[in-house]
């Protein structure tokens, strides 16, 4: 993992020379935050590696185009969050012709995937996050599992921490509840 | 950082349950650099119709100095042909001349030039009496 810090590696991508070694130095440092965070929206690794490949992509793409107004690891999250949901919502709409509930068929599927370490507690968890719509879902996950600052997932998401922190307070509730219901 | 709210009911999960196949984050620098390889293959694409443009410019510039120089030729021929006509026509008429009867027109001119001056004009004219210079009005 590279140590260096992010206007650093930023100056190095922005050298035309020394691009491909900056943008590695880029890869390195952020991939395994950003693989998990897209990761426990899809479930699925190979979908989860399609999208983070897809992300960085994007990312070099615009790298010219980051003025530094945001924390570079906030514009990272915000390109991984939004190419997230985009594959999400095109894979539901390609799903819903053949199934009636896609996600509870992923969830499902957990239990079979040989990348999958967690027991009952953790696929009940998934499950009980199936039932959250998307935002109080994202929300949750940011502040629970990657265990973000309101103000860097305001960044990401672009809401204010007031909206955010009660997003994430119901989002708690309705966990809570479902647990209680399926204990 | 701020401090995460501890969240009771979930005590003992495991919040990192997902797993990668082995080496999975070791070689993805080089699967996205690789992805990202297509540009390049543009940029081929670019250079192939770069030579391409080239190619097309100096056909075209190749066939317009061909068409200068066919034309320049051409003006060369006419002008050739032209002298060619003249000459020909110079010896048709040349020709014609040969065939005229020399023989009359010998004796054309040699009537005309020894037309015998009447005795009476002559004598009237006094011409032995007169001056050079009055035989030339005459």
């Amino acid at each position: 993992m590279s140590h260096l810090e992010d206007h650093e590696i930023l100056s190095i991508i922005k050298n035309i020379t020394e691009s491909e070694r900056g943008f590695r130095l880029l890869i390195g440092k952020y991939k395994e935050r950003l693989y998990y965070h897209i990761r426990r929206m899809v479930l699925s690794h190979d979908d989860a590696d399609d999208i983070l490949q897809n992300t960085f992509i994007k990312v070099f793409r615009g790298i010219n185009g980051f003025e530094g107004n945001s924390q570079l690891f906030t514009w990272l999250y915000r390109i991984a969050t939004n190419e997230t949901l985009t594959f999400i919502e095109q894979k539901k709409r390609k799903k819903t012709e053949t199934l009636d509930n896609p996600d509870l068929v992923l969830v499902g599927s957990l239990k079979a995937d040989p990348f999958f370490e967690g027991g009952q507690a953790e696929i009940k968890l998934a499950k009980a996050l199936l039932e959250l719509p998307e935002k109080q879902k994202l929300v949750f996950q940011m502040r629970y599992y990657d265990e973000l600052s309101y103000k860097e997932i305001s960044e990401i998401l672009g809401t204010s921490e007031g909206a955010l922190k009660a997003s994430y307070h119901h989002a708690v509730a309705k966990v809570e509840q479902f647990f209680k219901v399926n204990d | 950082m701020e401090n995460i709210d501890e969240l009771e009911f979930l005590k003992g999960i495991n919040k990192k349950p997902f797993k990668t196949p082995e080496g999975y984050f070791e070689g993805l620098e080089d699967d996205i650099l690789n992805k990202l390889a297509p540009p390049k293959a543009n940029l081929r694409v670019v250079k192939n119709t770069r030579f391409n443009l080239m190619s097309i410019a100096a056909s075209v510039t190749l066939l317009v100095c061909s068409g200068y120089l066919y034309m320049k030729m051409e003006s060369s021929n006419r002008e050739n042909a032209m002298v060619k006509n003249e000459t020909a026509i110079k010896n048709y008429l040349l020709d014609q001349i040969d065939e005229v009867d020399y023989e009359n027109l010998y004796s054309l001119n040699f009537e005309e030039d020894d037309v015998e001056l009447d005795k009476a004009i002559i004598e009237e004219l006094d011409l032995d009496q007169m001056e050079p210079e009055n035989l030339i009005d005459l």
